[in-house]
């Protein structure tokens, strides 16, 4: 048995790792998102603003972490629980169709939720700059409160897989399949937990009815079928293609990993304005000007 | 000191990093309950046929739990938990998969006792997991309890802090 300031030693790592992960894409998502530190400047009033908007709104960010893993995280476990329970009784929980099944509805469930979390955190930060003409372009604020959303909801959730990761380690020993699941939530657990989100929350800047709902309810869905194709391609694998070996999670982790790029991509053409025009908003409401021309 | 919207900021940021080390003090002790003390493998022979045993030490306040599975439901099994004092304080028969818990009233050398109903099985016929989560769980969930608390109270401190900053500049901003 292992002595217990080890296992300390290893839960202040399991906490961390997933703060430092999140961190470091952050940086990287500066990186590919032209103005991406300049957009986040401006909701944290980080440009110029007095010293006292500064302090308010980097406190408010943090209360904003504890209301989206508030809204996100029981929620989504109630739900999916669910959702879970009718496919366990008819198929039993060992069968592999039933856990497909399960993983695959968390798509739907944890990024409708994270979207209701991402505009909550949109609609406040709309609110908090009011008719200042200062909030930055409105897709790229619902992209980066997307963004913060996912992220508060991957780093609950990789928090929780790795403990259980590290526990299967510690009993079962190193070998591929203890030490896949918590490399790859070390690595991609935050960040595509925050990519997705990012896409469904491009569309708040646009929100509104007729077309402009349809190009919301667009990205949600494209969020939804990355999310559940990302969680059920190693259920499906093993059902369709019978490879429950070590190829088998080879090509789950690639297909995986290709998954999350077409992610990216897709996120950085929401940014760009490439896929969806800009949404800046202007400083007060401009009188409607009608011109009339007689042929 | 930037004022009290400063002094809020401080405490939030005081209350994140209390939470992380409650965090971690309550999973380190999460942990430690789930590691396995002893497997199918760690079963040695007893004077009965069919029936194997390992004794092991219990301090306070501990919870046995174990995991028993036979994937080819072939083999019928029963398990026993022996005291100290040589009384049975659990006993489970059944096949296939079992899992269960104990609460074990005191501190002594226990025994597990697995008899097997076909005379030629043998513990490498099944998977067994016993855990035990004992004082350091409850240790670390008293000392996350008390961080959770000094947590709360410096994050309604903070936001309070917030709160009142933010009203007096809007106060003077207004004037």
């Amino acid at each position: 048995m292992m002595p217990y300031p080890i296992f300390l030693l290893i839960a202040l790592a399991i906490v961390l790792v997933p703060l430092l992960s999140a961190s470091l894409w952050f940086i990287i998502f500066s990186l590919i998102l032209p103005g991406f530190k300049d957009v986040t400047k401006g909701i944290l009033r980080m440009d110029g603003e007095p010293l006292w908007k500064r302090d308010i709104a980097l406190g408010a960010s943090q209360l904003f972490f504890y209301m989206s893993v508030m809204l996100t995280v029981p929620a989504s476990a109630i739900l999916e629980l669910f959702f879970i329970i009718p496919f366990i009784l008819v198929m039993g929980a060992a069968n592999p169709v039933a856990q497909t099944f399960s993983v695959i509805s968390a798509g739907p469930i944890e990024e409708i939720m994270k979207w209701t979390s991402a505009a909550t955190v949109y609609f406040l930060i709309y609110l908090s700059f009011g008719r200042t003409g200062k909030m930055p372009d409105r897709i790229r604020v619902g992209i980066a409160a997307g963004l913060f959303s996912g992220a508060c909801f991957g780093l609950v959730e990789s928090v929780g897989y790795l403990t259980s990761g590290t526990s299967d380690l510690i009993n079962h020993g190193i070998s591929i399949r203890t030490l896949d699941p918590l490399i790859w939530r070390m690595v991609l657990g935050v960040s595509v937990h925050a990519m997705y989100t990012g896409i469904a929350a491009g569309g708040l800047g646009r929100f509104g009815w007729g077309n402009k709902f349809r190009t919301t309810l667009i990205l949600l869905v494209s969020s939804i079928v990355l999310h559940s194709l990302n969680n059920g391609v190693q259920g499906l694998i093993v059902l369709i293609m019978g490879m429950d070996d070590l190829f088998g999670l080879i090509l789950t982790d690639s297909v995986q990993m290709l998954l999350a790029l077409a992610g990216f991509i897709l996120l950085s053409l929401l940014w760009r304005g490439i896929l969806l025009p800009s949404g800046r908003v202007s400083g007060g409401r401009k009188r409607a000007s009608i011109s009339i021309s007689v042929g | 000191m930037r004022g009290k919207t400063g002094t809020g900021l401080v405490l939030l940021v005081v209350s994140s990093i209390l939470l992380l080390i409650s965090g971690a003090i309550l999973l380190s002790g999460v942990l430690h309950s789930q590691q396995v003390v002893f497997t199918e493998r760690d079963l040695v022979p007893s004077n009965s046929p069919s029936t194997f045993e390992k004794s092991f030490d219990v301090k306070l306040f501990s919870t046995l739990t174990y995991t028993i599975s036979d994937r080819e439901e072939r083999i019928h099994f029963k398990l026993e938990i022996e005291g100290p004092d040589g009384e049975v304080v659990h006993k489970k028969r059944g096949s296939g998969e079992e899992t269960g818990s104990v609460q074990l009233r005191g501190s002594g050398r226990y025994t597990l006792i697995l008899e097997f109903d076909e005379a030629d099985a043998s513990p490498d016929d099944v998977d067994l997991e016993i855990r035990l989560s004992g004082p350091v769980l409850l240790g670390t969930c008293c000392v996350s309890g008390l961080l959770g608390v000094v947590y709360i109270t410096a994050l309604l401190a903070g936001m309070t802090y917030l709160l009142v900053g933010y009203l007096e500049e809007r106060r003077r901003y207004v004037r």
